[in-house]
């Protein structure tokens, strides 16, 4: 089945990054922050000065002990940071280059079709690859004791600077990707959902087996999970779970299957005026940033942004790249105050709204810098915000109902379907400049206890 | 613009914390904005923003209002003097209208600082929209201080006791007219009112003329278009040759005005067409019931496209209705909001003899259930939703 989808809006932002592909060797020192992974309480199971072995569980979640979170290297604890609260905020590894690996249990491909759920399970969980696996309502880790009805393999984001699906697939080989494919057939009963874009080439997933395909069309957000979900099986209440993974993620599996081993390599984009190389990089997960997103001029302020443009989070560039993300964006952070832009033609402005100028004249990619542009206001809904939404919910309204904390309204309005990230342009359209995503994602957590 | 801007970092703290004008901020940060865009960052995704915000918006409605005010002042001009050239024509009505916008701004403005001192929040740009909406809403003869009191009131009890812009229930600008409508009546209604001239002594004074609408409404037993039959033309009334309030008399500004706003988006083409519509198919229908019964009254008989150019029904459904704060919030709900109010405004006009301007108290009626039209909406969209699931 083909989703076209008509709402949404492909943003012109220079900076693309090229197809070539550099590989990142791993630095001296990785990090790992247990704060990106949504709702886990992290526990502590390495000391400082202690050395670990990849594949070995650096914390693991106190609410699923099971969930182990593992070493993408061999190296030495050098620095445990604590933010308030004593949260765990950091674990810095001082890369030792030797091959230790921590090994676990290898299946060829015709086993592991006839694994049990259970062994898989407890597999992804040691190996530290369970993380991988999200789950939605909500975006955070899957629960493993909770069967999903489907399982949602997102092949390439829709978002300015994705990593193209034909470089990722270069380096892949059909039976990892298949085992992979197979590992998830094992964990739900439901439907294995894998959806690419329209124009790709079909031909390595043509032969997949326990698969159904799917292409989709349009502007962003057509490549987000959330709208496939929404398209294809949506979900209806706060227990109707679905599982989501990027394609990397599926080869991951597959790979750790047949060889018994962890693989914590991946490619991600760099892209934005401020980079300066913008192209694809295979690299491993805790890598930092500033070792491979090198800014395009050293004088000028840099916002890193460790995500696409829309609902990536800031970082600092010694921090490692984010766990899901697999995009770094560099965006100008210092701009001019213009004088009077209220009411200025705007001959160089970038809007949805047909306001400026330039709306008549041939559009070209711009460089976005990180200003508001506008201030904060109520609420005046001028229709901007519903043609940005792909998904069958009336935007206005479910904000509103989140403001209001009407829980009983927001989940009749589908609250559950939606993904802050699935809001991002929202967010960027609107005239009152309001943090839409931001509104989101606090009806979800208030959904969450609540609900 | 360095030295402009230079002044403003210089002067910046004294607004902030515990600065000697810091309860002044507001004002402060009004200029600061107004002069140069804004120097915020995005603190989160998305990192870039659309260049569009609420200051553009609200000063694109202005903008979308500057024909049909052009042609107010000089359809003034001309009940005063129509003597000279078109300059001249226009110069003569720049005394009566300009004070009423300086007044309505002035004093609408006040009250927008106040309340945005005392409640420390930045100074909402609707009140740009209001302060030019509340002028042209009103007849040349209106008293300044009312004028003033009327502005008063929308400001305060139509908007800022609710919250300010945004939380507001009705269109502010219709309040002011509603409480003239209802506190001053001899000011706002009949037929001395509407238009101006030069009395013997010189001076600008009210005359006795009958709008287009109070004219067709004038007599029992005789068909609407009988009744103005010599004194408006269609044509007239389109190009706005009549007596009237300043901003509504000329459909062809207004409609130029309408084009700029659907153009750009601003205003929605959904609450104009459903208003239009709803107009359409009423006044067919009354037409069609009029001759049924042979009815007595004159209002039954106006077709359609009379009621399109006479009073404030183009003005209400460009300027007025689609106010997006007070109207319906839901795709499907600006149409039916649409409708609703061109289907009051024709039966207001038909049935109500005492007042034959009958837009002012449809959109006003339309804004009251505006909210229910939308939880009707709702409601049938969570139907919709869960017969989703169950297929």
């Amino acid at each position: 089945m083909n989703i076209h989808i008509k709402k949404g809006h492909n943003l012109k932002i220079a900076g693309s990054p090229s197809k070539d592909m550099s590989v990142v060797s791993v630095g001296e020192t990785i990090k790992i922050h247990p704060l990106e992974f949504p709702g886990v309480k992290p526990k502590l199971l390495v000391k400082l000065n202690e050395s670990v072995i990849k594949g070995q569980p650096v914390f693991l979640d106190k609410n699923h002990p099971e969930i182990q979170f593992t070493a993408p290297v061999s190296g030495a604890v050098i620095d445990i940071t604590f933010g308030e609260r004593r949260r765990l905020e950091a674990v810095t590894l001082k890369v030792e280059k030797n091959n230790e690996v921590n090994t676990f249990t290898s299946y060829s491909a015709e086993d592991i079709s006839t694994l049990e759920r259970g062994t898989v399970i407890n597999a992804l969980c040691k190996s530290g690859l369970w993380p991988c696996l999200r789950q939605r309502p909500f975006s955070k880790i899957a629960n493993p004791e909770k069967a999903p009805k489907v399982i949602f393999i997102s092949t390439q984001s829709s978002a300015p600077f994705a990593p193209q699906l034909d470089v990722i697939i270069k380096s892949m080989d059909t039976e990892s990707l298949q085992a992979g494919i197979s590992v998830l057939n094992t964990l739900s009963a439901g439907k294995v959902h894998l959806v690419t874009p329209k124009e790709s080439s079909q031909e390595l997933f043509n032969h997949l087996k326990g698969v159904e395909l799917h292409t989709f069309s349009g502007p962003h957000p057509a490549g987000n999970v959330g709208v496939h979900i929404s398209k294809i099986d949506p979900i209806a209440h706060k227990d109707d779970v679905v599982w989501y993974l990027s394609l990397q993620d599926v080869y991951r599996f597959g790979a750790f299957f047949l060889q018994g081993k962890v693989d914590f390599t991946k490619i991600i984009t760099v892209g934005g005026t401020e980079a300066k190389s913008s192209q694809h990089f295979s690299l491993t997960q805790g890598t930092i940033i500033s070792e491979f997103a090198k800014p395009a001029s050293k004088s000028r302020e840099i916002r890193y942004v460790s995500g696409d443009v829309l609902s990536g989070r800031i970082v600092e560039k010694d921090t490692a790249v984010g766990f899901y993300d697999e995009t770094v964006t560099l965006l100008p952070d210092s701009f001019q105050r213009e004088f009077m832009g209220w009411i200025a033609p705007g001959f160089n402005k970038y809007s949805l709204s047909k306001t400026f100028i330039s709306k008549l004249l041939p559009k070209k990619d711009i460089a976005f810098h990180t200003a508001m542009k506008g201030n904060e206001r109520a609420i005046v809904p001028i229709g901007a915000i519903e043609k940005v939404v792909p998904l069958h919910v009336l935007p206005t309204l479910l904000i509103k109902s989140i403001i209001a904390k009407d829980i009983e309204t927001m989940e009749q309005l589908g609250i559950y379907e939606c993904s802050p990230e699935d809001f991002a342009l929202c967010s960027f359209v609107d005239a009152s400049k309001m943090d839409i995503s931001g509104i989101i994602q606090d009806g979800l957590d208030y959904a969450e206890v609540e609900g | 613009m360095k030295i402009l801007r230079n002044i403003l970092d210089k002067i910046e703290p004294h607004f902030l914390g515990n600065g000697k004008y810091h309860k002044l901020y507001p004002l402060y940060e009004m200029a600061d904005t107004f002069l140069f865009t804004p120097s915020d960052k995005t603190k989160n995704g998305p990192h870039v923003r659309d260049a569009i915000d609420i200051k553009r918006v609200m000063s694109f409605v202005v903008i979308a209002m500057l024909p049909a005010l052009l042609f107010g002042i000089y359809n003034i001009g001309r009940q005063i003097d129509s003597s000279g050239d078109i300059f001249t024509t226009f110069l003569a009505g720049l005394p009566v209208v300009l004070p009423i916008i300086l007044v309505s701004y002035t004093v609408g403005g006040f009250w927008e600082m106040l309340f945005a001192v005392t409640r420390k929040h930045e100074i909402n740009e609707g009140f740009l929209v209001t302060g030019m909406l509340i002028p042209l809403v009103m007849p040349p003869t209106i008293p300044l201080w009312m004028v003033a009191v009327a502005t008063s009131f929308g400001v305060v009890i139509g908007k800022e006791i609710f919250g300010g812009t945004g939380y507001n229930i009705f269109n502010p600008a219709l309040v002011a007219r509603a409480f003239i409508f209802f506190a001053y009546p001899g000011a706002i209604s009949g037929d001395a009112v509407w238009a101006i001239a030069k009395n013997r002594e010189g001076f600008i004074d009210g005359i006795s003329q009958a709008t287009p609408l109070l004219q067709a409404s004038a007599e029992q037993g005789v068909q609407a278009l009988e009744l103005i039959k010599g004194q408006f033309s269609w044509w007239d009334m389109f190009y706005g040759f009549i007596p009237g309030s300043i901003g509504e008399t000329s459909t062809l500004a207004i409609i130029i005005g309408g084009l700029f706003l659907l153009f750009t988006g601003i205003g929605n083409w959904r609450i104009m067409a459903g208003t239009l519509l709803g107009m359409v198919l009423t006044a067919k229908l009354t037409n069609i019931f009029a001759v049924a019964v042979s009815s007595e009254n004159p209002m039954l008989y106006l077709p359609a496209e009379y009621h399109f150019v006479m009073g404030g029904f183009a003005f209400g459904m460009v300027f007025m209705a689609t106010d997006p704060v007070s109207a319906s919030q839901t795709d499907k709900g600006r149409w039916m909001y649409g409708i609703l109010i061109g289907f009051m405004c024709v039966i207001i006009r038909s049935i109500n003899p005492a007042y034959p301007e009958g837009m002012m108290l449809a959109i006003l009626f339309a804004n009251a259930f505006a909210p229910l039209i939308d939880y009707f909406v709702m409601k049938s969209h969570i139907k919709q939703r869960v017969k989703r699931f169950a297929a």
